[in-house]
């Protein structure tokens, strides 16, 4: 996406306008549950008028989430790092969604930026990633879900459900070109596991979380 | 070309071709084998081979399987021996376990009679059990000839139609005589009372490792 002038940081337009994409494909919910409760920049006023005539398509294709998995390590500091998570973030998150038949779906990157900023560096993979899994869904990454019949969980467990896939993902090591294959592992182990990651996040428990993803990191 | 027969499982040129089937890896065996994506790429392609062997079509439970994948992973952790001695003998422990989940929960369903084996063999009688017990025995065959470069020999056992049908009969009350039932086809004597408790095994029921 080019770079607006005005627009020193294009992320809380993205969400903005993926959030208006979100209500255009559930039909028509109001706005309020699904725009970011961070300030809207005002030129999303004037371009979510665009969006509403010419329904534009924002999507990132898997192949993107493979070459910035690949990039991207859990343990990464730097300027980029926030920004390089919460673009890898969002791309595996809605892949591991459209495993688990649940989308369309509203995910917030400007939630997952935020939430890797306000995760101290320290400790190990898994305590990193335990932390870092419960400021997501403290920071609603997750915005908005769509149930279907084959949707295998309801909505409340399939949050953490899917942060949890997806930070699993992360940790796994990985080898050429089995990106796809990871991600689908680590949906797949997570269902698995049944309500031990439901009720890992919703005991905040962040010793819980972390053995979990010890035990399974290696796993995937 | 190879006379192989699927009527008997104990023919090496049968496991030869269904260890061709499992996917390749740079790791080691013992540590592909815990990683679910290739436990489950090489179930998917073992049962598809094995389908063809047998002639019938397997329906397979992804769900299910990596559910399985999990307790057996857990299983095998929870039992894991410390002394170095003992790393031999849990191979084929752990091999025994895996074939305990997968009995236990059958993650495949075949679509019909096998129609290109002899109706009195066990591919026969049990296509679902048939699969998952040579899964495991051509796992552990593979595993054990990579780390220990030994061979592996299938008991005549496993050619008796009563010892499937014993443990066909016997496994729906208590899951851990599959963990038995791969002892047995690997020439060893099970203890029958705990059959799935590493601890327990009967003094010489394994090879004796130096």
């Amino acid at each position: 996406m080019p770079k607006h002038s005005l627009l020193p940081d294009p992320m809380p337009l993205r969400d903005a306008l993926r959030g208006l994409r979100f209500v255009l494909q559930r039909g028509g919910e109001t706005l309020i549950s699904v725009l970011p409760v961070e300030a809207l920049p005002p030129p999303a006023a004037r371009v979510a008028g665009a969006v509403l005539r010419d329904a534009g398509q924002l999507v990132e294709g898997v192949g993107d989430v493979a070459s910035d998995l690949a990039r991207m390590a859990l343990t990464d500091g730097g300027p980029e790092a926030a920004d390089m998570f919460a673009r890898s973030f969002y791309a595996a998150l809605r892949a591991v969604l459209a495993r688990l038949h649940a989308l369309p779906a509203h995910v917030s990157e400007l939630a997952a930026r935020q939430a890797w900023l306000s995760c101290p560096p320290g400790g190990d993979g898994a305590a990193q990633a335990a932390g870092l899994s419960r400021a997501l869904r403290q920071g609603r990454v997750l915005r908005g879900v769509t149930i279907h019949p084959d949707t295998p969980l309801p909505e409340p467990q399939l949050e953490s459900l899917a942060i949890f896939a997806v930070m699993l993902c992360l940790q796994a090591e990985r080898h050429e070109g089995d990106e796809d294959d990871l991600l689908s592992a680590a949906t797949d182990l997570a269902l698995a596991l049944g309500a031990e990651v439901p009720a890992a996040f919703a005991a905040d428990d962040p010793a819980a979380l972390t053995a979990l993803y010890r035990t399974f990191a290696a796993h995937v | 070309m190879s006379d192989r027969s699927p009527d008997r499982p104990s023919d090496p040129a049968l496991i030869g071709i269904l260890t061709a089937a499992l996917p390749p890896t740079n790791e080691p065996l013992r540590t592909a084998v815990r990683r679910l994506r290739w436990f489950r790429t090489a179930f998917a392609r073992f049962v598809q081979a094995m389908g063809e062997e047998i002639g019938c079509r397997y329906d397979l439970d992804e769900a299910r399987l990596a559910e399985i994948f999990v307790r057996w992973l857990r299983a095998v952790e929870v039992q894991k021996p410390k002394a170095r001695t003992d790393r031999h003998d849990y191979f084929a422990f752990a091999a025994g376990l895996m074939l305990r989940e997968l009995v236990a929960a059958m993650p495949v369903r075949a679509d019909a009679a096998p129609s290109k084996v002899d109706p009195n063999s066990a591919a026969a009688f049990w296509p679902e059990g048939y699969v998952c017990t040579l899964f495991c025995l051509t796992v552990h065959s593979a595993a054990m000839r990579q780390e220990f470069h030994e061979g592996t020999e299938i008991a005549d056992a496993i050619d008796d139609l009563r010892q499937w049908w014993s443990f066909r009969e016997n496994v729906g009350q208590d899951p851990s005589v599959s963990a038995g039932f791969l002892q047995l086809v690997l020439g060893h004597q099970p203890n029958w009372m705990m059959p799935d408790v590493f601890r327990a095994r009967l003094g010489h029921e394994l090879s004796p490792r130096t």
